[in-house]
């Protein structure tokens, strides 16, 4: 008894090794993937810390901010600075790291929220759709909507976009200031969502400049 | 020996382990929004994008603000405003309700549920989306719904129709002079309608998009490397026009 229970115990104690060991490459996957070639990382829109995001829990294993009530696939999380109304004009940043990309700002097409879109091209002339982000609930600001940014490779990049709404106009899905931040996920896009990680502290989306 | 077998029955539990654990996660692949990507191979590739829609092209970096119908375009950079839905007298919207579903046939008695008599050959109903706006008198305003189609190797192409207040414009905003898109004012059916579309001479899978307003109902098409004319004349199937 006492050996058969020692035996369990160690050939549990290897399971836990293998689960350890599995996860962690897939962790370890996800830390080093900042160094694979034309791959962006996408983060948090809004700039300052500390950050929370809305527990939906409607994607079963999927970390429970990851939501979708837009229309499309669009995988989105409701970001806060703060836990009440205190987010309202939080600066809203496209925030990301790794490969270049190239990116046009438009304004929403539907639903009555304000807001823009990010869109971002696989190539310089940005003629090859790659996939696009949504900033909703925020007042963009002047300049942004209609421009082109082409951005260089570096570490970082950022661009000001605007500020957390503290209104939104009649119609439009909202309870209270915050960011909902969104990517086009079709199967058409290029864009990843890191689904199992805590987006306010990840990465939260990876978009291929290239097929990948 | 034996310390060797133990070790060996231990690799081999922990990769039986280790395997089991990456297909659940793989497993999880199958949700529709995290789906295996497949390339829009099939769809217009940017020079086969050229046709543009008939009627009056909006200079790119115009200073000038175009109006037609209901819409007005303003100078690139400019921030619009958004019409919201017409509210009861005193009434204060409480919440809006989003529902979503793959059987749009569950919305059909929804205000807004119309099923577009045309869609382009090959795309099918992937998604029906409806908002419902509930105000602190207890009325509900059914205020926006939309069907999402897609086909393999294509994108998809959504269609959407808004209810919006009849009192204020649809302020849509115009792109720099380095931008691939642009608008043309149209017309479907005698109203006033507004294409965007890829820039003449700037071939580009942008986003295509028709608008057109009749009523207090805002119709969007939008698809993209597609022929134009296919959204065109989904989004004319939706408007009762205003020819007799």
């Amino acid at each position: 008894m006492n050996r058969l229970a020692k035996t369990t115990g160690r050939s549990a104690a290897w399971i836990v090794a293998g689960i350890v060991l599995a996860l962690s490459v897939m962790g370890a996957g996800s830390r080093t993937a900042h160094a694979v070639p034309g791959t962006a990382y996408i983060y948090r829109g809004i700039a300052l810390e500390p950050q929370w995001c809305w527990n939906w829990s409607q994607f079963p294993g999927w970390n429970g901010c990851w939501h979708d009530d837009e229309a499309g696939t669009y995988t989105a999380v409701d970001f806060n600075w703060g836990s009440g109304n205190e987010d309202a004009w939080k600066l809203v940043q496209l925030w990301f790291t790794g490969s270049q990309q190239y990116v046009t700002y438009s304004a929403l097409s539907g639903g009555s929220c304000t807001g823009l879109r990010a869109v971002f091209y696989h190539d310089s002339g940005r003629t090859m759709y790659a996939g696009e982000l949504h900033y909703l609930h925020i007042n963009p600001y002047a300049g942004v909507i209609g421009s082109t940014n082409i951005y260089n490779a570096r570490d970082h990049y950022y661009r000001d976009l605007g500020e957390v709404a503290g209104t939104q106009p009649s119609g439009c899905a909202w309870d209270g200031a915050h960011l909902h931040q969104s990517a086009n996920t079709d199967a058409s896009t290029a864009f990843f969502t890191n689904k199992f990680q805590d987006p306010t502290v990840q990465w939260a989306l990876k978009v291929c400049s290239s097929a990948c | 020996m034996h310390v060797a077998k133990s070790v060996l029955t231990g690799l081999l539990l922990a990769v039986t382990a280790a395997t089991a654990t990456t297909a659940v996660m793989a497993s999880r692949a199958d949700d529709p929004h995290d789906p295996v990507k497949v390339p829009a191979t099939s769809a217009l590739q940017p020079n086969q994008i050229t046709k543009v829609p008939l009627g009056t092209p909006v200079p790119q970096a115009s200073a000038n603000v175009y109006r037609h119908g209901r819409f007005e375009i303003l100078p690139a950079g400019s921030v619009p405003a958004v019409c919201g839905v017409e509210a009861p007298t005193g009434a204060k919207q409480i919440k809006v309700e989003v529902s979503e579903a793959t059987d749009a046939q569950k919305f059909a008695t929804h205000g807004v549920y119309v099923v577009p008599p045309y869609v382009p050959a090959g795309w099918m109903l992937t998604e029906a989306h409806a908002e419902t706006v509930l105000w602190s008198d207890g009325s509900r305003t059914d205020s926006l719904f939309a069907f999402q189609y897609e086909r393999s190797g294509y994108f998809p192409i959504t269609v959407t129709r808004q209810v919006q207040r009849t009192d204020c414009p649809i302020q849509l905003v115009n792109y720099s002079v380095d931008a691939n898109e642009s608008y043309t004012l149209s017309e479907l059916k005698g109203i006033p309608a507004v294409v965007q579309h890829q820039a003449p001479g700037k071939p580009s899978q942008v986003e295509l998009v028709v608008r057109v307003f009749e009523g207090p109902t805002l119709t969007i098409v939008q698809g993209r490397a597609i022929d134009i004319d296919e959204l065109m004349q989904t989004a004319s199937a939706l408007v009762k026009g205003a020819r007799p």
